[in-house]
């Protein structure tokens, strides 16, 4: 009996002694974290050393992170429809405004934009590239979505392949023509390779046209018209035109109508065809299939004749973190997401994954030079697929995608194109 | 009775795990998918709004939705009578006393065990590729031109190309069905007849078709499920995102519903398109047994 008291006592004792200590040294806050990247992604490994770095400054902060994958909403929409908690999303902007942002389930982030960064030299809002942070801010500007990882969209090519043909790269819509017929007619090479089994690839020519030819905006203004008549504007149908000229020119490579991803890119890599239009993800994509002498080279979109949009006329969609606001570690996430964007973190981010970031001061990747200079000295910025499946994810794919598919596989012809946006934009609208 | 009514209860007993978990995950979420199917919400935010039918007289205008229905009955018919005709042929030519029977048994089911994402990538990327397809080379190696410079895979052909893969790697599994109904068969039957004088195909329709007929209902409605449900081989078959003409049903559902790429949330307008698939399932389960009179022999 003596024995079982002092046993009793002694764990009375430790329990007390574990209760003291914990209050003593503070309270563990865990933030569950899901991320769009897969845990073998270079980005991922970045994302680790964020987090393994923090827990060295802050020890009593858990970082509880998932590595999603692309579908990682998908994923959390299931876990948080469960029960299971998640506090921080990370994942492309436009992505995150149309299923948090716009639902009014994210954590508004102004207020903390508006007080210094991680590193206490002016405020966090300041940190970013002019424009970032509101990109994608609800129509009465409130933040929610702290950006990150920058993404553009240009010309990729091998920079010796071209010196050694004595290519240039072209700034107009004129000189690129010409150039594709030199590379075709000169060399066994194809001027461009594409991916025509991806419809949201294919529509990166049709935003960059429209672009180029009208500015920024006149996509999704023609997709806002209850009336479908402003797709009668007559550069929409040259935008076509353009396009099914590539074809029929024989400029974008044979057999690419019947490319499934990632066939056409690889031609690319492997020095069948001159460049390629693509995000700036591509280089990252591709770093284990090109060979060791090939040197990324990328450029913008050229200017067209006629148009309005300059070449200087920069896509910038990016990748962000938004929090959910029935978080209950809100100050914490902050904090977190500030140390996550401070320049030598994101460089570590850019080091690794070849990627561009939204924080100023950090550097280019080399393989992204080309178009990291052009967003530098960038006038204006406009939002991939001219934020249109930002806007209207639903107009954007079974409307536009759809018949734009058709018209740039030559299925059907800019007119038949045009009257198709015309009669299903007004039946979309109808149905509202 | 007493005896009678304690079986009773063991019976329940040892069915409850089994029931419970069939109602909580069968049973639950199918009527909980048509409580939503009446609701327009994106999934995420706890505001949903009661729209009656709204979303069932969506689909019936939207050209998406229906041509994603045209797929899903195009694989149910014609991949169905591709597999089931290619399974017969098989099954009569495995059954002939052919030598090395299972060998040749064996490596028709084998596709049938390959994980369709596998069979995507190696189809799309190293077989139909029109540049470096193994199918077009072979083409242009026979100096069949018109054929090697096919597009198997453009926006016109995909469909069929994939349908042809699907009834490649599912013909294995029916042919199994087929022959264990096939070898049960008693061979005396087949030598009354031959003496007879009936010839392949008579006793192939008098004698094989009515005496496996339990077995083949049971096929057909195996494939009318899952062809109607088909989702990954199509889905992965582009890659990262299907191409239109690949959308079934299913992968239509997953797309309004998840925001596949995308950010379209419509889990309310998903969930519509989920009961109308499963009345589909219902539908086409129905009309196979009533198409297919049951009869007992007895031999």
């Amino acid at each position: 009996m003596k024995k079982l008291f002092f046993w009793l006592v002694i764990v009375a004792l430790t329990v007390s002694a574990t209760l003291v200590v914990g209050a003593a040294i503070g309270e563990t806050k865990t933030i569950v974290f899901w991320s769009m990247y897969n845990e073998q992604e270079p980005a991922a490994s970045a994302i680790k050393t964020w987090i393994k770095e923090y827990k060295k400054i802050k020890p009593e902060i858990n970082i509880d992170v998932t590595f999603a994958g692309r579908e990682v909403v998908t994923k959390v929409m299931a876990a948080r429809g469960g029960g299971v908690v998640v506090d921080l999303l990370g994942m492309e902007g436009f992505v995150l405004r149309a299923s948090l942002v716009l639902e009014g389930i994210s954590l508004v982030m102004d207020e903390a934009l508006d007080k210094p960064g991680f590193e206490g030299e002016g405020l966090w809002r300041d940190s970013f590239l002019p424009g970032t942070v509101e990109q994608y801010a609800t129509d009465d500007g409130k933040v929610s979505i702290i950006p990150f990882n920058l993404h553009s969209n240009g010309f990729f090519y091998d920079k010796k392949l071209w010196q050694d043909n004595g290519w240039a790269v072209p700034k107009t819509w004129d000189e690129f023509l010409a150039l594709c017929e030199t590379i075709k007619t000169t060399s066994d090479i194809a001027p461009i390779a594409h991916d025509c089994g991806l419809d949201f690839y294919n529509d990166m020519w049709n935003y960059q046209i429209m672009e180029r030819l009208k500015g920024p905006g006149a996509l999704l203004s023609a997709a806002e018209d209850k009336t479908g008549e402003s797709w009668g504007d007559p550069a929409f149908k040259k935008a076509i035109e353009i396009e099914q000229e590539l074809f029929d020119k024989g400029y974008i490579i044979e057999g690419c109508k019947g490319f499934t991803w990632p066939a056409g890119q690889g031609f690319l890599a492997s020095g069948e065809a001159a460049m390629n239009l693509n995000g700036t993800w591509l280089p990252n994509e591709l770093r284990n299939q090109v060979s060791e002498d090939f040197e990324w080279g990328s450029f913008p979109f050229p200017e067209i004749a006629g148009g309005v949009g300059k070449i200087s006329d920069m896509e910038s969609s990016l990748n962000g973190f938004a929090a959910f606001n029935d978080t209950k570690v809100g100050p914490e996430i902050v904090d977190f997401l500030k140390f996550c964007t401070t320049v030598d973190n994101q460089q570590i981010f850019v080091d690794g994954s070849w990627n561009m970031s939204a924080v100023l001061g950090t550097d280019v990747p080399t393989a992204l030079e080309g178009l990291g200079q052009a967003l530098e000295e960038a006038e204006v910025l406009f939002d991939r697929h001219d934020g249109l499946a930002a806007a209207y994810p639903e107009y954007y794919k079974n409307i536009y995608l759809k018949n734009h598919d058709l018209a740039f596989l030559g299925e059907i012809t800019p007119d038949e194109y045009i009257k198709l946006m015309k009669e299903e934009t007004i039946r979309y609208w109808e149905k509202q | 009775m007493k005896m009678e009514k304690r079986r009773a209860y063991s019976a329940w007993i040892f069915l409850a795990p089994s029931l419970i978990l069939y109602l909580y995950l069968f049973v639950y979420p199918t009527i909980e998918a048509f409580r939503v199917s009446f609701y327009k919400w994106s999934g995420f935010a706890a505001n949903m709004e009661f729209v009656g039918f709204d979303n069932f007289l969506k689909l019936i205008t939207d050209t998406s939705f229906l041509e994603a229905l045209k797929n899903t009955l195009l694989l149910l018919t014609v991949g169905g009578m591709g597999s089931f005709l290619l399974a017969f042929i098989f099954s009569y030519l495995l059954g002939s006393g052919i030598r090395g029977k299972k060998v040749y048994r064996t490596i028709i089911f084998f596709p049938f065990i390959v994980a369709p994402v596998v069979l995507s990538i190696y189809w799309s990327l190293l077989v139909y590729n029109p540049r470096v397809g193994i199918l077009p080379q072979l083409l242009k190696l026979l100096h069949i031109e018109v054929l090697s410079e096919f597009l198997f895979t453009d926006m016109s052909h995909i469909f069929w190309s994939v349908l042809f893969i699907v009834i490649w790697s599912k013909v294995g599994f029916y042919l199994i069905l087929l022959m264990a109904g096939i070898e049960r068969i008693p061979p005396y039957l087949y030598e009354a007849a031959r003496l007879e004088g009936a010839n392949e195909l008579q006793m192939f329709f008098k004698i094989t078709l009515p005496l496996i007929k339990e077995v083949l209902v049971i096929a057909i409605i195996f494939w009318g499920i899952h062809a109607v449900k088909m989702f990954e081989l199509f889905y992965a078959f582009g890659g990262i995102f299907p191409p239109r003409a690949l959308w079934t049903n299913a992968i239509y559902l997953y797309i309004m519903g998840f925001g596949k790429r995308d950010p379209i949330f419509q889990l309310g307008y998903a969930s519509a398109i989920g009961v109308v698939t499963l009345l589909l399932v219902i539908i086409v389960s129905f009309i196979i047994r009533k198409s297919i009179k049951r009869e007992i022999y007895e031999y």
